[in-house]
């Protein structure tokens, strides 16, 4: 502890400034990270580029920026973005709308501007080749200098302190010379990509005649200082072939004819791509696939090494494809789903076409089967209530509900959602059926999931439903009939006083009795829990009477059938015996 | 009790239009009925149809709350029936119709006075006795009935005035009745007064008193013979 002391004391400004530094640095790397992620997205400007293949370390400094990010492929690049290669690296830029490209060498450095309608290459240093496809409204600036490329091929090359040379190699451009090649070389073209089938040769074509015996050379390399002479052999006249593996490649011809100096062809470059269908990785070749529901959508992935374009899936019953297959055009690189509405055995491939050419590559062939999983369960339909059915339900009663069965299912979940509300239900059922109750009036949505029983395979399949939707109401309560034996007209006795009684209603809370006068006109209600009534003191005349269940929200069902009451129109009291009658003096 | 009161009143009000509304020169007597009580009852309605030579007249209703009944009824034939009102208002069944006459008022008999002793002449066999009575209102005849010691009309005569005479035995008792004649004859209440004509030679019976006690005293200012009582011992 003591000698800790003493360390820290001896050395707490080295520690101090160790520790400023390291603060520095994280601060540095972590600004530096939010840069690259979110840095082009907040000065996305107009787009003049996209990045198409690359080789090692390329990268951007975007508008106001300090720091240089790293590029990756299939990015896009802004206007005011300047580009960047490593000394091992090299880029191939797609100008969007044209088919133009530039190709940017090691350690050379541009940058883009867009002018009206033109888009202008800031070609700073290194070397770049520009394809100016027609079309396309490209010019190059270097040393102050404009060119309009007019669809023309330019090599532009710019050490250290020197001017920038410019050279056509295709078409013409205003004030620029012609690349003055002594082979005219016509193959490969320059800087294209060249593609061969596995122990094919790549051919060297050229214009000039070189004499038979001529000491004739192929230098390839990494890089343009680095060529070495390459095996080949040779053609009468002005080609030759070589075995090259696929890669990039500086080239140059050169060729010693006896008695002549010796010739040297520019340098150019090369992408030697190996002619390689797809590769289907899934599903695997004679893969099983559970056929599980209506419908299974099966997953597709494959590897596309050589980039062949318009790559398509074609799907057939026959391994040999006879007829016309099923064709998907693959949207997504390297994936696609597929959906199978039929069980079955299926055989796939892909195709593809070789870049700059009409050669279709067919990938292996993959058989799979879709077959029907009887351990996973099928989308149950909905049966009842019909989707959009008016459901009508006592109050407290219970609203049914019952879809289709499924296969190995575990057990049912009712999702059930009160539009009106938002509140929802889930529910579990083990059979196809289930009734709910204390539902609210209103709209619902509903939607049945069958759950899979569980499997070693994987974990329990859920399949939905389409959704259903209905509308609920609560029916009022029956109106109560009369309880048995009760006359068809009811008659009071003398005094005005009758009975009377029905048949309970279910569900009902209360009921209502109302007494009503010869005009139809309610005399007297009242509620009652019993299941019987009676009038008293009524006087003579003709009456009715009905009855209404009261459900448990206070709701009132139809009356029932109004019940005739007579009461006569004779008191039963007997008339008093006289007994004496005397003049009052 | 109280919801009957508007009909009641109603009731009573037609009665009384109804009694109002009987012949002006008709005598009417003050009636008072009586009837047995009902249980339960609210009320009683009791129906009266004046019976006439000419028919039943319309019959008349009246109310009572209690079980009686008085109402000034003009002198006839009526015919009574009563029922009871329940406490909703509803009447029962009417009774067996009851007749009942309403007779005119008995004549005040002014002569012979009731108990009279009349005294004819000296050896006369018969005697005239005089019968004389007040006017009933609106009577034009009167009956006049003698009746002997054995209440057998010895005579019976229709009178359109206020008196009668006619000789009678002496020394015999005898009652006279006389009662107003109504429309179509019909007789009224009697007035009735016993009388006797004495006979020509009266003797005079002296009571034979036998005293147990206390004495007898001839008092000379009244001209009685007094029986006074001894004190008790």
């Amino acid at each position: 502890m003591r000698f800790a002391l003493q360390l820290l004391d001896r050395y707490h400004r080295q520690l101090l400034s160790l520790g400023a530094s390291l603060l520095c640095a994280l601060i540095v790397h972590d600004w530096y990270l939010h840069s690259e992620i979110a840095g082009v997205k907040e000065e996305a400007g107009i787009l003049v580029a996209k990045l198409v293949d690359l080789k090692n370390e390329v990268q951007r400094r975007p508008t106001k920026r300090l720091t240089w990010q790293n590029l990756r492929n299939a990015e896009s690049l802004f206007e005011g973005e300047q580009v960047r290669t490593q000394m091992d690296a090299w880029a191939r830029l797609e100008i969007p709308g044209g088919g133009g490209f530039i190709y940017v060498e090691p350690s050379s450095l541009i940058s883009f501007d867009r002018r009206g309608d033109e888009l202008v290459l800031d070609f700073l240093k290194g070397n770049v080749f520009v394809s100016g496809a027609q079309g396309t409204n490209l010019k190059v600036r270097a040393d102050d200098r404009e060119i309009k490329l007019n669809g023309a091929d330019l090599v532009l090359e710019k050490k250290a302190g020197e001017k920038t040379k410019a050279h056509v190699t295709s078409g013409t451009a205003d004030g620029v010379a012609r690349l003055e090649d002594p082979f005219a070389p016509l193959a490969p073209v320059p800087y294209a990509t060249v593609y061969v089938a596995p122990g094919e040769l790549v051919a060297w074509d050229w214009q000039r005649e070189i004499a038979p015996g001529a000491e004739l050379k192929l230098l390839t390399g990494a890089s343009r200082d680095k060529l070495k002479p390459t095996p080949a052999k040779a053609l009468k006249g002005n080609g030759l072939r070589t075995r090259l593996s696929p890669g990039d490649y500086y080239w140059q011809l050169s060729a010693k004819e006896k008695g002549a100096e010796a010739l040297a062809s520019q340098v150019y470059f090369v992408k030697v791509v190996e002619k390689r269908p797809v590769l289907p990785l899934l599903p695997e070749d004679k893969a099983a696939l559970p056929f599980a529901g209506v419908e299974q959508s099966v997953s597709f992935a494959f590897e596309n090494p050589a980039g062949l374009l318009g790559v398509e899936l074609e799907i057939s019953t026959s391994k040999k494809f006879e007829g016309v297959p099923r064709a998907i055009k693959i949207t997504e690189e390297g994936s696609a789903r597929v959906p199978f509405t039929v069980p079955g055995t299926y055989y796939g491939r892909y195709t593809g076409k070789v870049p700059g050419t009409n050669e279709v590559l067919l990938s292996r062939v993959t058989e799979f089967t879709v077959q029907k999983d009887e351990t996973v369960p099928v989308k149950p339909e909905l049966l009842s209530p019909a989707d959009k059915a008016e459901v009508k339900i006592e109050l407290g009663g219970e609203v049914a509900f019952s879809w289709s069965p499924s296969r190995a299912t575990r057990a049912y979940k009712l999702k059930l959602k009160h539009v009106e509300s938002g509140q929802e239900k889930d529910l579990v059922a083990s059979a196809p059926a289930i009734s709910v109750a204390d539902l609210a009036e209103g709209n619902y949505e509903w939607q049945v999931v069958a759950v899979g029983a569980k499997s070693t395979r994987r974990e329990p399949i859920e399949l939905s439903s389409s959704a259903g939707a209905f509308h609920l109401t609560h029916a009022l309560l029956n109106p109560p009939d009369y309880a048995e034996g009760t006359a068809e007209v009811l008659t009071s006795n003398a005094r005005g006083e009758a009975a009377f009684a029905w048949k309970p209603v279910q569900k009902a809370k209360a009921y209502e009795v109302e007494l009503l006068d010869a005009a139809g006109k309610i005399v007297h209600g009242g509620e009652t829990d019993a299941t019987k009534s009676s009038v008293k003191k009524l006087k003579p005349g003709q009456y009715a009477v009905r009855v209404m269940a009261i459900d448990a929200k206070g709701r009132r069902s139809p009356a029932s059938a109004p019940k005739a009451l007579v009461v006569p129109n004779r008191s039963d009291l007997r008339a008093p015996k006289l007994l004496n009658v005397e003049v009052d003096e | 009790m109280s919801y009957l009161r508007p009909r009641f009143l109603l009731l009573c009000l037609l009665g009384g239009l109804v009694a109002a509304a009987a012949p002006a020169h008709a005598v009417s007597r003050a009636i008072v009925m009586e009837w047995e009580k009902i249980k339960g009852r609210a009320g009683y309605e009791l129906e009266l149809v004046r019976l006439t030579k000419a028919g039943r007249e319309a019959p008349q209703l009246f109310t009572s709350e209690e079980a009686n009944w008085k109402q000034e009824l003009a002198v006839g034939n009526y015919e009574i029936r009563l029922r009871t009102i329940d406490d909703r208002g509803v009447p029962g069944d009417w009774g067996a119709a009851s007749p009942y006459i309403v007779k005119l008022p008995a004549p005040k008999l002014l002569s012979p006075s009731a108990g009279s002793e009349i005294k004819p002449v000296p050896r006369a066999r018969l005697h005239p006795v005089a019968i004389e009575w007040e006017a009933v209102p609106e009577t034009k005849a009167y009956l006049v009935e003698i009746l002997n010691a054995s209440d057998k009309v010895v005579d019976r005569k229709r009178i359109e005035g206020l008196s009668y005479s006619r000789e009678l035995p002496v020394g015999k008792s005898y009652r006279a009745r006389v009662a107003a004649l109504g429309e179509e004859d019909s007789v009224g209440e009697a007035s009735l007064h016993a009388f006797s004509v004495m006979s020509s030679i009266q003797k005079t019976r002296l009571a034979t008193v036998k005293l147990n006690r206390g004495r007898v005293s001839y008092e000379s200012h009244t001209g009685r013979w007094a029986i006074s009582s001894p004190p008790n011992r």
